[in-house]
């Protein structure tokens, strides 16, 4: 009382601190718990019920659990408690469901690759430091379990290790890419481009067509690289003055992207036919090595800094480095010609090295500078390379000029890749592992064709809002299981005889379409919310259409939309439990198909089971869930609209 | 509200100059919003230098007809001639105009979710394909031109409102555009941030820029505005130099309407 408020001048007054009883724990506590009489009220009941049921769950789950056992009679043991011993029995089988056994590592590769690839681009910009505290708190006692697994019973386990050494490399990655931001694109492109393919090729395995097929599926490829070649010099500037020498470039990049990927292949193949003639087994490795060397040179140069001059002095580099390569390439290749062969090879071979020589020199005649060797040398690179192209690597019936026979030279290469990569049915694809790849499938092929469909529903353009109008309404308009009955039963009725289609892929097809019209409605929701005066100003500055919806729309909708999208993912990821109807092995059906089994007749063996399928569905959901809210926070740059 | 420039602003700013060449041509100009006749019979010819203040009430078709100058607006009769493109369904000559055309918003619509020098940098690099170096280099020539170089890596969303029309009007600038258009730049402030954007459109204006400006800041009209125009009911009621425009308008709609403005 005696020491009355001290009083300031005007404009004088100083921030005080807030009272004790609003800020910190006690603070929380009284304005979260103990705000009002019925709030106390609800805080004491809320507490009472759960004194009452954690320890009863707590006794379910863990204390009164059966860990290990082999039927129903070790689960009769404690009957009111769960069973853990049925899933640790059936672990294997609810995770790869009936893939063999043998095989079993082409999916844990895959998901390793996934983790690793995807966690790193998920987490950007974590600071190393928050990143080493953070691994220190959780992955440290998780390692600790990890350990005790390793060598806990009889004899050491691999996995264990091998999920330490997962972490391990994850947490690497995130750190080496804060210091290296470009390992992000790195890892995308991955992602997006290689990631596919390799999971697909490594799931399925090769199959006896498949490798029949194989020079016809090397042509497919070139065309791809050659689409993607022919698209990069595109990137340049293109003035008046570069245009001819643009053109030029194109045509070079088309034909390495045609002689590359058979010269690999052929180089491969020799390499391997080397291997089996007792020859040197080095070969295989620097041949295999030098297959992939190239590509990824190319991306880390497509990657690396641009120099004064742009896009076109990188795409010069990019030209002589694979130049050089497929020189040393070609060098090889005659290097084990001559070790198996015990004989010179023939004069086309031997011409192969010096082409791609010359040709690497030809990027050397662009140039302001560009002496009359470069200038030469570009001239005639596209011929010399044409030449060895055509002479050396023609596939078998597309005017092949029978110097390199190719069924008799490649086949048995993919002979042994087949021995390591049998093929696997998809019938027998199933648990986990199935709900990954359709829940995947569907995740990622939803998002952009519902951003599409979106775009196209909002445009001026009649016909194109017709068609998304029509396609959204049909696809959300009929329940998913109607989608998967329709694709098994009816789709089939429309195909001409003796033209199957795969189970699994009708189903990943029918999810992917039908999530895909959700998608697009969330989509628009977002498209809706920005204001009218962000598309102004973006026409204003000049933007077309397709970069200011890349550039200003999307990024805005999508960041309002993420929960919504988040929602339908999770959605999405749910609803694969219904391809069970369709004969599909989820991890839901695989876990029903076990339940059913005479060894494991208890009663706390359905429990059990049912309860583990939850828990493995919302340990997803809700990875999901927090990605989601993580994704949020991040992207908040404060603005008011 | 017409003195407050007045000391900073030498009165011969008015006589800065402007040539013959024709930059922007409005011929025989209608529009309408469905059933709704906007724009009637306008008729404008905009030299190189110039510096056009439109007022008139609101819903007078002042902002549609500079808004039609740059294509945000589409017009269903008579001739837009812009930089000697006239402006059609084509998209290619929409582009090239806008590319020339800068133009300045009442609610600044910065993209909330790039920094402010993203906000500078974008179109540059994807529209021009400036290296981006480059557009770095100019967009901080820039905003250290709009006085704000230190806010560069902030998100609009972070600054005051005079601050995001600074940028936007930076923004503009990125794109050297030969004409400026301002479609009521200083509504949406509050007076004390007024005067700093008006500082940097009288800079500009004193450099040479074609400027077609939308606005009730009478005393920017009468130190900088070479001509000012009043509309009310889609048509150009009377356009002349400001001291006569100020001091001895000819019609009654003009006078009252000047009365009313400027009367508090």
């Amino acid at each position: 009382m005696s020491d009355a408020p001290p009083k300031y001048a005007p404009g004088d007054y100083p921030d005080m601190p807030a009272p004790s009883t609003t800020t910190g724990i006690i603070g929380w506590m009284r304005t979260n718990l103990f705000s009002s009489p019925v709030n106390i009220v609800f805080t004491l009941l809320f507490g009472a019920l759960v004194v009452w049921l954690l320890p009863k769950l707590l006794n379910w789950a863990f204390i009164d659990a059966v860990w290990t056992g082999t039927g129903s009679k070790d689960c009769l043991t404690s009957p009111d408690a769960a069973c853990w011993a049925f899933v640790g029995v059936r672990w294997d089988q609810f995770m790869y469901g009936l893939f063999p056994e043998a095989e079993r590592w082409r999916p844990d590769v895959i998901a390793a690759l996934l983790v690793l690839a995807m966690v790193p681009i998920m987490f950007e910009r974590v600071p190393v430091a928050r990143l080493l505290r953070g691994a220190a708190f959780i992955l440290g006692p998780i390692f600790a379990v990890l350990l005790y697994f390793a060598f806990a019973g009889e004899g050491v386990r691999a996995w264990p290790f091998n999920l330490i050494v997962l972490a391990l490399a994850v947490v690497a990655l995130i750190a080496a890419q804060s210091a290296y931001p470009r390992l992000r694109r790195l890892l995308a492109g991955f992602l997006m481009f290689v990631f596919p393919v390799v999971a697909f090729v490594l799931l399925l395995g090769l199959s006896r067509d498949a490798v029949q097929a194989w020079p016809y599926w090397l042509m497919g490829l070139s065309a791809f690289a050659l689409a993607i070649m022919a698209l990069l010099p595109c990137h340049a500037k293109l003035t008046s003055r570069s245009l001819p020498i643009s053109v030029v470039l194109v045509i070079l990049f088309v034909i390495w992207g045609l002689a590359l990927p058979s010269n690999w292949t052929v180089g491969l193949a020799y390499g391997v036919g080397a291997a089996q003639d007792q020859g040197p087994a080095t070969t295989v490795i620097v041949a295999a090595l030098l297959t992939m060397l190239p590509i990824v040179l190319m991306v880390a140069l497509l990657l690396a800094p641009r120099t004064r001059d742009g896009v076109l002095d990188r795409f010069v580099f990019v030209c002589i480095l694979v130049g050089v390569l497929a020189f040393v390439g070609n060098m090889l290749l005659i290097q084990s010609w001559n070790s198996v062969r015990g004989e010179s090879p023939p004069w086309a071979i031997a011409f192969a090295p010096a082409a791609f020589a010359v040709a690497a020199l030809a990027p050397w005649g662009y140039g302001r500078n560009a002496g009359l060797p470069g200038k030469v040398a570009l001239a005639l690179a596209p011929l010399y390379v044409l030449i060895a192209y055509w002479v050396l690597f023609a596939p078998p019936d597309f005017l092949n000029l029978g110097i390199f026979d190719w069924q008799a030279n490649t086949v048995p290469f993919f002979r042994g890749v087949q021995g390591v990569l049998p093929y696997v049915e998809t019938p027998k694809w199933g648990g986990l592992m199935l709900t990954l790849v359709v829940a995947l499938t569907g995740i990622v092929a939803s998002l952009p064709l519902g951003i599409v469909l979106a775009l196209g529903r909002r445009s001026n353009m009649p016909i194109i809002r017709t068609i998304s109008v029509v396609f959204i309404e049909f696809w959300r308009g009929v329940p998913l299981i109607t989608v998967l009955f329709m694709a098994t039963v009816m789709f089939p009725l429309f195909l001409p005889e003796g033209v199957t289609f795969n189970q699994l892929l009708r189903a990943l097809i029918g999810v992917a379409l039908f999530s895909a019209a959700y998608m697009a409605e969330v989509v628009r929701g977002g498209l809706q919310a920005i204001a009218k005066g962000q598309y102004e100003a973006a026409d204003a500055l000049g933007l077309s259409y397709w970069k200011s919806m890349r550039l200003i729309i999307l990024p805005q909708a999508l960041k309002i939309v993420i929960p919504g999208i988040v929602n339908t993912f999770i959605g999405l990821f749910k609803d694969t439990t219904l391809v069970s109807i369709i004969g599909l092995f989820d991890l839901l059906g695989i876990v029903q198909t076990g339940l059913t089994d005479q060894k494991w007749l208890a009663p706390n063996v359905p429990y059990t089971g049912y309860v583990f399928a939850a828990f493995a569905f919302w340990v997803f959901c809700y990875g999901m869930s927090r990605y989601s809210q993580y994704m949020e926070r991040k992207l908040d740059t404060g603005h008011k609209r | 509200m017409a003195t407050a420039h007045e000391n900073t602003a030498p009165p011969q700013r008015r006589d800065l100059k402007v040539s013959d060449e024709v930059a922007i041509q409005l011929i025989d100009m209608h529009k309408w919003y469905g059933e709704f006749h906007v724009l009637k019979d306008i008729n404008l010819t905009v030299y190189r230098g110039e510096r056009i203040v439109i007022c008139g009430p609101s819903g007078s078709g002042k902002s549609t007809m500079i808004r039609c100058i740059n294509r945000l607006e589409e017009h269903q009769q008579g001739q837009i001639i812009v930089d000697g493109i006239e402006l059609t369904n084509d998209i290619k000559q929409i582009d090239q105009i806008r590319r020339e055309v800068g133009m300045v918003f009442q609610h600044f619509n910065l993209f909330p979710h790039l920094t402010v020098l993203e906000n500078l940098t974008l179109a540059p690099i994807w529209v021009r394909k400036t290296p981006k170096e480059e557009a770095d280099r100019m967009a901080m020539k820039y905003l250290e031109r709009v006085k704000i170089p230190e806010q560069a890596e902030k998100f609009p969303g972070q600054l005051s409102g005079g601050q995001q029309q600074r940028v936007a009007i930076a923004r503009s600038l990125c794109m050297n555009p030969k004409i400026m258009l301002f479609d009521e730049p200083t509504s949406a402030l509050d007076p004390e941030m007024i005067k700093e954007v008006l500082d940097v459109m009288i800079e500009l204006a004193e450099e040479g820029m074609t400027m077609l400006c939308v606005t009730h800041e009478m005393g920017f009209a009468r130190t900088v505005a070479n001509r000012v125009m009043f509309m009310d009911g889609g048509e150009i009621i009377e356009q002349n130099e400001p001291e006569t425009f100020f001091n001895n308008p000819q019609s009654e709609r003009t006078k009252l309407f000047l009365s009313q403005i400027l009367s508090h």
